[in-house]
């Protein structure tokens, strides 16, 4: 889990952070990069849609398995995300015809294509959870 | 084509920020009326200025030339002025004259408010890691704070120094927390612009207080360390490494606090 200011400077370390991570845990280079992908999509969605207030952090998990990775972003309810809409553009299903309205269409589009689910939790905090399962028949490439 | 336009309001993020949005083409003929605004800004004794560019077209060298010329006013009176918003284009354009060398070039309103608590406020930034106990983490862990402590101005000395502190911490707490049922070690680490300071938490295994008692005395120079001991060196690598260092236990926890100054 990280902990980090809602301020777009931080984003690509954090996203490092977790590529670099689920690289060393036997996934894929190019499973590392997608998923480096999603991490940028949804930790920069947050800051621009979400408003966190100057200061506010932003959370990211990653539960690293062994078929799977789950990443869980979590926004304070204080910050001004659209539920609805964000509900919306993580319902809308992959064969329906894609508005592209907004930027947040256009982003959760992204990682719905690069992932394998993608749902919304509305409970204490606003919570993003997107699950990525192991691709097969990939050979293991360390980025290093 | 937009019209030329400056519109001048109050920032929502910092009372402390007046914000101009120019609009259009910013011709050498608009001078004189960016002169004014940036004037009155001035004599208000706003002296941070945030200049919002998003819907501006074009950048004449005369605008430049004033922009300039109010960022050295501002700074004189120790203020600044940031340029946000700036397009791909007229990025590029003023990178070709050479502006880049006197602003930073900032994406958004809100990232000029950062800057400028940053610079001015000194509240530091506040990461938070936690990671299973595990040694295969802990690479990760001290390549992203030794990224933090370059992304926010600190020396590459600096960055590889808290990347040693960083992996001799965590991998104590790992090789030394308590493994049944396996607790996570948490990193807290606040940067400042001339400080950093880190908070390294685990779960006590075995040693517990009195375990805790020990590092402490031999950290403030209780216990004298022999070379040819094998175990304790990391103790004595990080006390060298940083400006202050401690160690406390609260109920079954173990805290390592350790200050990094940084060195200008």
């Amino acid at each position: 889990m990280v902990d980090f200011p809602g301020d777009i400077d931080y984003i690509p370390l954090v996203r490092k952070f977790f590529a670099n991570l689920i690289n060393a845990h036997d996934f894929s280079r190019r499973f590392a990069f997608r998923t480096e992908i999603i991490i940028d999509e949804l930790c920069n969605n947050t800051i621009k849609f979400g408003k966190p207030r100057i200061g506010e952090s932003i959370k990211l998990s990653c539960d690293i398995q062994n078929d799977q990775i789950v990443l869980d972003i979590f926004s304070p309810r204080s910050m001004g995300v659209d539920i609805i809409k964000l509900k919306k553009a993580v319902e809308e299903k992959s064969g329906q015809k894609v508005a592209y309205e907004s930027e947040l269409e256009r982003g959760i589009h992204i990682i719905k294509i690069l992932c394998d689910d993608i749902q919304v939790f509305d409970k204490d905090d606003i919570c993003i959870r997107v699950i990525k399962k192991r691709e097969q028949g990939e050979e293991f490439v360390s980025l290093s | 084509m937009r019209d030329f336009g400056v519109i001048k309001e109050k920032c929502s993020l910092s009372e402390a920020l007046q914000v101009f949005h120019f609009k259009g083409n910013l011709n050498a003929d608009r001078v004189h009326e960016i002169e004014e605004s940036f004037a009155g800004a001035l004599a208000d004794n706003q002296n941070f200025i945030v200049a919002e560019m998003s819907e501006v077209d074009f950048i004449s060298s005369p605008v430049l030339g004033e922009l300039m010329g109010c960022k050295r006013r501002l700074t004189e009176r120790g203020g600044n002025l940031y340029l946000v918003g700036l397009n791909t284009e007229n990025r590029n354009k003023l990178r070709l004259m050479g502006a880049e060398k006197i602003f930073e070039f900032l994406p958004t309103i809100r990232s000029a408010v950062l800057k400028y608590r940053w610079e001015n406020e000194d509240k530091g930034d506040e990461i938070t890691v936690t990671i299973p106990p595990a040694l295969n983490f802990v690479p990760e862990m001290r390549s992203l704070f030794s990224g933090v402590a370059l992304q926010k101005g600190y020396s590459k000395r600096d960055a590889f120094r808290i990347e040693t502190i960083i992996d001799e911490l965590c991998n104590n707490a790992v090789e030394h927390g308590a493994r049944t049922p396996p607790q996570p070690v948490q990193v807290v680490c606040r940067i400042f612009r001339f400080h950093l300071e880190f908070s390294i938490i685990n779960r006590n295994a075995a040693t517990g207080g009195d375990g805790v008692a020990e590092i402490q005395k031999r950290i403030s120079g209780g216990a004298p360390f022999d070379l040819n001991e094998r175990r304790g060196r990391g103790i004595e690598l990080v006390k060298m490494l940083c400006a202050e260092f401690s160690v406390s236990s609260e109920n079954d926890k173990t805290i390592v606090k350790v200050i990094k100054k940084k060195e200008v």
